[in-house]
């Protein structure tokens, strides 16, 4: 008997991928007040874009005013990295710990927000959360000790 | 077929300088350019893939894989000039010796490099307004509309391109950048295996689909003929099995049991005439077959009638007592029952909660793909998006981790493997359904049960009373009715019995379509014959690395149609078997033998070749002087070889070289060219 291996390649989730990322976090800018937003409000709404429940879960919290935990949410090293991909490729600009779109940004994330075919569910999710003030992101955290 | 005559760059300059270049190649001859390294060379190889809408082959759609001699800088004299126009002309000729012109721009302030303009003149005579068609290229269809230029050029060439199967179990067009695999050979990649620069158009195995195209095997044919058995085969299962499942659900409802799981549609032959056999279990663990069961119930009935005849029944408390105990099971069966429902419920839950996972994750990669139009428009807006860090212009990875795991999935891959995986998840959550639905069944029918035994107790608990014997007649009539069910069952399950036996008289029918070859005798002739040409010209250009006698092409499901080697029994690929210059040997030697066989009987192969840099690896002079011979003496083929036939520490010495690999080339059947200085040159 003959036992052939062959290594196939790996599956890899979207939200691993490079492109994806940046196009979240363009979306995450364009979708902010002022086109910009502040690190931790990037952690929090990158975190819930990977899943439909912590979306559902987070929506549910802004009708209580936030007064309802979202659980726990983690930090992810990757953000960092496509944020500084951005960066170099001047989609956003960085002050203090306050990422802003630049008009480069802002011009090639409007294709995207234009095309009616894709994202719609994240474009949805952004329309209906609002803007989502550093206050209501401190309330959720003080939450998770209860 | 397909010659190619001529080819002109022209560049225009924000300089306002000219530059551009211009070749003429000759039909059914051996082209050799001869050029250094840092000579352009590159450049007009990639222009002429480029103008025949092939740079897929070299790294990328449109633009992407051209030098930046062509998108935006070209030197001269020390100083750079940026382009602000550049297009490539090709002008090429079919059989019907019709010739036709090429145009199509690399840059260009309005025309997109996704146009091509084709004209139906010489090179000479074009008028730039007077072209007679506009194609599109990497659009969306451009494979299959009329405007399409692969549709075009299929058209032009002569081919009419079939349908093969694709990745995802349906059929897509063998597209046209496949089969000019076997044509174009770029130096970069494509010495590295056999038809190395395939790009991925969801066509399953499109290696063996290009040999089987060019050689006109019958494969396809042959292969529907096995799928239809397959399929047979796959239907006769499915049915068996429902038979099955039906029988079982059968004997569920009467509570009774039977062992049929290990029965094939080969195996029933033997059971033709025996019943199968099913049993109860009764409380103490015995079984009790179905037959004894139904004489049971006659004797039971004839009991009670007598004892109807009697005044009264003296054994009501006993009687009552045991059938408190049978509800008592009963109510336990159930109980377990619906513990086993609620587990597979849960599982279901799960299962279902995966499913919708991998369908958001289906819809991101959906997103994904979909804005690549955006990503990876030319004017890269961002490098980052198209692969490239922005900081070191290193090419980095397309996710995060892949510095970790060096082989992953690209976007469109990974779609597809996970809707085969949806499928077969969807096919178990089916089945998961089905068998918590058939518990459900049973759960209903203990639960008759038990509603009639407590009909009974009511009865027994009056006749006590009462004395009477209204329990007896209760009885009897549900034991008659139960009488009716069993013979009721019995009928039915001999019916899918029958049902069973000629299902098995399909099975042993469709086993006797099954081929016990793996290719049709004219296929088997024309791969004999490609083994032939292939290991002479192995022998000819010095391949050293394993006997001939042990090199084959294989007829089997491994490398199919590839070349094999034989180590011990084993079959191996060719390349993991051969020095690094050997296996460039190899697929000299492959690529000329598949012409060869392809115009013995009058296959595909369109008579062209373009290899860049064929020596590789330090490739002695003795296999490029045999290598080139052969070449040139092919009949009707034009083949275009792009070479630097240099030698590093001695010009004058490469010099004698070259003339001294194409002395004994007869000179009807060579045309040398030699780049001088640079391949694109200032235009005066």
């Amino acid at each position: 008997m003959k036992i052939q291996i062959t290594q196939k390649p790996f599956h890899v989730s979207a939200n691993a991928r490079v492109v994806y990322r940046i196009i979240q976090l363009l979306l995450i800018l364009h979708f902010s007040r002022g086109k910009s937003a502040f690190l931790s409000k990037i952690h929090l709404l990158i975190w819930v874009l990977e899943k439909k429940e912590r979306i559902d879960l987070l929506l549910r919290s802004k009708e209580l005013d936030y007064n309802k935990s979202i659980g726990l949410w983690s930090i992810s090293d990757y953000t960092n990295q496509a944020l500084l991909y951005m960066y170099e490729d001047g989609f956003c600009k960085i002050s203090v710990k306050t990422y802003s779109l630049t008009d480069k940004g802002k011009e090639f994330i409007k294709k995207v927000i234009d095309d009616k075919e894709v994202f719609l569910d994240e474009k949805a999710f952004f329309k209906q959360l609002g803007s989502i003030r550093e206050k209501d992101i401190e309330k959720l955290e003080k939450l998770w000790i209860h | 077929m397909l010659k190619i005559r001529k080819l002109k760059i022209d560049i225009k300059t924000v300089q306002n300088k000219r530059f551009g270049a211009f070749y003429k190649f000759e039909p059914n001859k051996l082209n050799l350019i001869k050029g250094n390294n840092h000579s352009g060379k590159t450049t007009i190889v990639s222009s002429l893939f480029y103008a025949l809408g092939m740079e897929e082959l070299i790294g990328g759609q449109n633009t992407k894989a051209l030098d930046s001699i062509l998108t935006s800088v070209v030197k001269d004299d020390g100083k750079e000039y940026t382009i602000n126009e550049s297009v490539i002309y090709l002008e090429v000729e079919n059989i019907n010796k019709k010739i036709i012109t090429i145009k199509r721009y690399v840059k260009h302030v309005d025309i997109l490099p996704k146009i091509a303009y084709i004209y139906e003149s010489t090179l000479n005579e074009l008028i730039d307004e007077d072209y007679s068609e506009i194609t599109y290229l990497h659009d969306g269809g451009s494979a299959q509309n009329s405007l399409g230029f692969y549709k075009y050029l299929e058209k032009y060439i002569g081919y009419s391109l079939p349908k093969v199967p694709s990745y995802n179990g349906g059929e897509v067009k063998l597209y046209l950048q496949i089969i000019f695999n076997a044509y174009f050979v770029e130096q970069l990649k494509g010495w590295t295996d056999f038809f190395a620069s395939i790009p991925s158009f969801g066509v399953k195995d499109p290696k063996q689909r290009i040999v089987e195209f060019l050689l006109n095997l019958d494969a396809s044919e042959f292969e529907k003929d096995k799928f239809r058995y397959e399929e047979e085969k796959e239907r006769i299962n499915k049915k068996w099995l429902e038979y099955i499942s039906k029988i079982k659900i059968k004997v569920e409802h009467i509570s009774a049991q039977i062992n049929i799981e290990y029965l094939t549609p080969i195996s029933i032959e033997k059971f033709r005439d025996s019943k199968f056999d099913i049993y109860f279990t009764n409380e103490n663990n015995q079984k009790i077959v179905l037959d004894d069961a139904l004489n049971n119930i006659k004797k039971r009935i004839k009991e009670l009638y007598i004892q109807l005849q009697k005044p009264s029944d003296k054994d009501s408390s006993k009687r009552l007592f045991q059938i408190r105990k049978n509800i008592q099971t009963i109510a336990r069966k159930i109980s377990k029952l619906n513990q086993i429902i609620d587990i597979k419920n849960y599982e279901m839950k799960k299962l279902k909660n995966d499913f919708s996972n991998m369908e958001e994750e289906i819809r991101k990669l959906t997103d994904l793909k979909k804005i690549e139009k955006y990503t990876n428009s030319s004017d890269r807006i961002s490098k980052t998006l198209n692969g490239i860090c922005p900081t070191c212009e290193q090419p980095i990875d397309s996710s995060f981790y892949s510095s970790k795991i060096d082989n992953i999935m690209s976007v469109d891959e990974n779609k597809k493997y996970l809707e085969g995986q949806k499928k077969v998840l969807k096919v178990y959550i089916d089945a998961s359904r089905e068998e918590i639905e058939k518990q459900k069944e049973i759960v209903e029918f203990l639960k008759q049960e038990y509603e009639e035994r407590q009909s009974i107790v009511t009865y027994l608990e009056k006749d006590i009373a009462l004395d009477t014997n209204m329990a007896v007649y209760k009885e009897v009539v549900d034991l008659e009715s139960k009488e009716k069910f069993y013979k009721k069952t019995i009928k039915d399950i001999l019916i899918q019995k029958e049902e069973l036996v000629s299902l098995s008289k399909d099975w042993k029918k469709n086993e006797m379509n099954k081929t016990t070859f793996e290719m049709s005798f004219l296929d088997n002739k024309k791969i004999t014959s490609l083994e032939t040409y292939f290991t002479r010209y192995l022998y000819d250009f010095g391949y050293g690395s394993k006997d001939f006698d042990q090199i084959k092409v294989s007829k089997q499901k491994f490398e199919r149609y590839f070349p094999i080697v034989k180590i011990e029994g084993r079959n191996e690929k060719i390349r993991i078997n051969s020095s690094a210059s050997d296996f460039v040997r190899s697929l000299w030697a492959y690529y000329i033998a598949l012409f060869e066989v392809s115009q013995k009987n009058r296959g595909n192969h369109i008579g062209l070749f373009i290899f860049d840099e064929p020596a590789q690896h330090a490739m002695n002079e003795s296999s490029q002087k045999a290598f080139l011979e052969r070449l040139s003496q092919l009949n009707s083929c034009q083949s275009i070889v792009f070479s630097s036939f240099e030698d590093k520490e001695d010009n004058a010495l490469g010099k004698e070289k070259f003339q001294n690999m194409i002395k004994d080339i007869n000179e009807d059947n060579i045309h040398t060219m030699e780049i001088d200085g640079y391949s694109i040159k200032k235009i005066v």
